[in-house]
């Protein structure tokens, strides 16, 4: 495979200008990001050492394999949300290894609010479950929740993908056989309960974990019964009596061991066989991407010069290259495994349309990954275009990219617009990671054109109703939109709905997707097969 | 199999007949079996070209490799085949591959520039994109102006055609 040349001038003004405006911004993402995971109040903490509690991140610290990687994900899910009150969406969930096993990892947050689930919360449990069931990880619950957080039950209860999805997505993996462990730290209260019922193995510590489907005070509300948190559903009674829990423990350290040696008894996963070479690094250095990203989210870039900085030996084996050039396609190895590539060098065409779909079909045809890189905006609107069948073309791209079924990962590199989004696989295709840089954008339309757009309706509204054209007030719409929209496509609006799996440090990129695609081994690939594509 | 060599400047075909049970190559129609014989290191190697012994010593820089042997040092790289120019024809005509406007002009008729080297700044469809040089050349004429729209295929920039090679 060739290597890609980098026409990248380090020395240009452009580039040192798109360097310094990265650093701030990863500058923000990393104070941002250091806030959610540490700054809590004094009081919280003092509270859960008090009580012979570890702090949720020295668990995990515990539990892990030492010097293993830990992929976190969605550590900023819920920053925009609640007043701030719940960073990371009062959860923490990641990739990682246990006793030398790649398992997936949900622990509470009780240095928040007791570690009480928001809607985000049950939204960021959810998908970390679903992750699990795409990818075949086993599932270790550290839990230490005071359970729904009740004043936004009407958000996190009843609806498809709330709070009972977490125990119909535990059901599911059960049934996968994919294993679960719950290690019990504090309260499992309510729906919450149901994590260790529906776990294989269940571990609780002595004195602060409890389990039980009303706590005391909801048990004299309805019965009139007076009985303690250990004796309602402590751990001496689930596991001597109920057989709700498994193992006792002395305290958290203990649980923790407990659980690192039941880990080491589960049968390792057969991977599937992807095709792998030996790994080499990019030639070209990763912090170069500080300097490609532009500083304006309407400057296109040359995604070569990303995948350059993303795969072995920056080598590419380019698909097409003189043919829909907008979209460049072709084969790469990432830590070693090959991988199919889709990236967004600008608008797509019919060409590259075509092209996208034949790649992916190729790809499956192939079991090779997908990764895809969006910077996109659309694909070309006009006469000419719509004559020559783009909205068809289009449609075929996303029927091979929605049918598709090898492991698909999606990095958002700078603006997602539009139905590209939709080709590029998004978030509602089942990409089993996705990830965003800081500086992404995205929404059906960029802040502009929705200003404008909204600008004009409310002038011809005035016209219509007879009133006298104000230019007060449509700048006033302008601009309000302006700002509305501003705020909901950045990278931050998105990651805290839970858009994505977690911004990411540009550098990190090539590690997250490697880790990604390691743990997408694990489930076993399904028959290509697609829908009708329209000719 | 055959590849080429460039060796100290000059180009040298070598044709691959069998790797094992040791290698067998021809070059300029005479045939070499050649064995590297264990027990040497740190960039010493010992090889048997056609039954005769030679000590030698490598260093691999990059893809090019340096070899001492017999009082003479060699240069050798390996050309790489995948390396053609592909469909960069680099025409003397820079033109709009989609509608857009342009929103900045970064070069005048007569003034020389590189390969590669950015030329206009156009928009469309949300964004942004710099057109660049398709080879290196003198600016012949700009066909538009600043802020000026354009359709598909229209002629944006001509470079000299004489300035070709």
């Amino acid at each position: 495979m060739s290597r890609i040349h980098s026409r990248l001038n380090t020395d240009s003004s452009e580039y040192r200008a798109n360097y310094l405006a990265s650093q701030r911004r990863i500058a923000e993402f990393r104070e941002k990001q250091d806030a959610a995971r540490h700054q809590r109040p004094p009081r919280d903490v003092e509270r859960l050492h008090r009580q012979g509690k570890m702090l949720p991140r020295e668990r995990l610290e515990r539990l892990l394999d030492p010097g293993t990687p830990f992929l976190e994900l969605s550590s900023l899910a819920g920053n925009m949300a609640y007043d701030g009150e719940a960073p990371g969406a009062s959860c923490i969930t990641g990739i990682g290894v246990v006793s030398g096993r790649e398992v997936i990892i949900h622990a509470d947050d009780s240095s928040i609010k007791g570690g009480a689930w928001y809607p985000l919360t049950v939204k960021k449990i959810v998908r970390c479950l679903d992750i699990a069931i795409e990818n075949r990880l086993p599932v270790i619950h550290l839990c230490d929740s005071a359970g729904g957080f009740l004043p936004l039950q009407s958000e996190l209860f009843p609806d498809k993908h709330m709070a009972g999805r977490m125990f119909r997505n535990q059901a599911i993996l059960s049934k996968m056989g994919v294993k679960q462990l719950a290690l019990v730290f504090g309260h499992c209260t309510a729906g919450g309960a149901y994590i260790p019922a529906l776990s294989d193995y269940a571990v609780i510590v002595r004195g602060t974990g409890a389990v039980f489907l009303a706590g005391p005070p909801l048990v004299k509300a309805a019965t009139g019964e007076v009985v303690s948190v250990d004796d309602l559903g402590g751990c001496d009674l689930h596991t001597q009596v109920s057989g709700t829990c498994d193992y006792p423990a002395d305290d958290e350290a203990h649980a923790i061991a407990i659980g690192r040696e039941i880990v080491a008894q589960w049968q390792r996963p057969t991977r599937w066989a992807l095709e792998r070479s030996a790994v080499e690094a990019p030639c070209y250095p990763a912090d170069e991407l500080y300097g490609i990203i532009p500083d304006d989210i309407k400057r296109g870039f040359d995604m070569r010069e990303v995948i350059a900085r993303l795969v072995d030996g920056s080598r590419f084996h380019e698909y097409q290259p003189a043919y829909g050039t907008s979209l460049v396609c072709g084969y790469a190895n990432l830590w070693g495994w090959r991988v199919g590539i889709l990236a967004n060098n600008g608008v797509l065409f019919n060409d590259s349309a075509l092209k996208g779909a034949h790649f992916i079909e190729l790809c499956n045809q192939n079991s090779t990954p997908l990764v895809f890189l969006q910077n996109i905006t659309g694909y070309m609107v006009g006469r000419e275009y719509e004559a020559r069948g783009i909205t068809k073309d289009g449609a075929k791209m996303i029927m091979a990219q929605s049918c598709s079924v090898v492991p698909k990962f999606t990095v958002m590199c700078h603006g997602s617009f539009g139905a590209g989004n939709y080709g590029m696989c998004g978030r509602s295709y089942d990409a089993r990671l996705l990830f965003a840089w800081p500086n992404h954008q995205i929404g059906v339309m960029g802040g502009e054109q929705a200003a404008r757009t909204l600008a004009e309706v409310k002038m011809r509204q005035l016209e219509r109703n007879g009133q006298p054209l104000d230019q007060g007030i449509i700048d006033a719409v302008y601009h309000d939109t302006l700002k509305a929209y501003q705020e909901q496509l950045s990278a931050y609006y998105s990651t805290s709905n839970l858009w994505d799996d977690g911004i990411l440090d540009p550098v990190d990129t090539r590690n997250a997707l490697g880790i990604a695609l390691s743990a997408s081994l694990n489930a076993p690939l399904e028959a290509p097969g697609y829908g009708v594509f329209r000719f | 199999m055959s590849f080429f060599y460039e060796m100290d400047g000059a180009r040298v075909p070598i044709e691959i007949l069998a790797r094992r049970p040791a290698l067998r190559c021809r070059v300029d129609d005479v045939e070499y079996i050649v064995e590297e014989l264990p027990g040497a290191d740190d960039g010493a190697c010992l090889l048997r070209v056609n039954g005769e012994d030679f000590a030698c010593w490598r260093v691999i820089e990059g893809g090019r490799v340096h070899l001492k042997l017999a009082g003479r040092t060699l240069s050798l790289q390996p050309e790489d085949p995948l390396s053609g120019a592909g469909g960069n024809s680099g025409g003397h005509e820079l033109r709009a591959e989609m509608p857009g406007v342009v929103v900045a002009l970064r070069c005048e008729p007569g003034v020389p520039v590189a390969a590669g080297e950015g030329l206009l700044v156009i928009e469309s469809m949300k964004m942004q994109i710099t057109l660049a040089a398709p080879r290196a050349g003198i600016i012949a004429t700009v066909h538009v102006e600043l802020n000026e729209t354009f359709q598909k295929g229209a002629l944006l920039v001509a470079l000299h055609p004489e300035e070709a090679s």
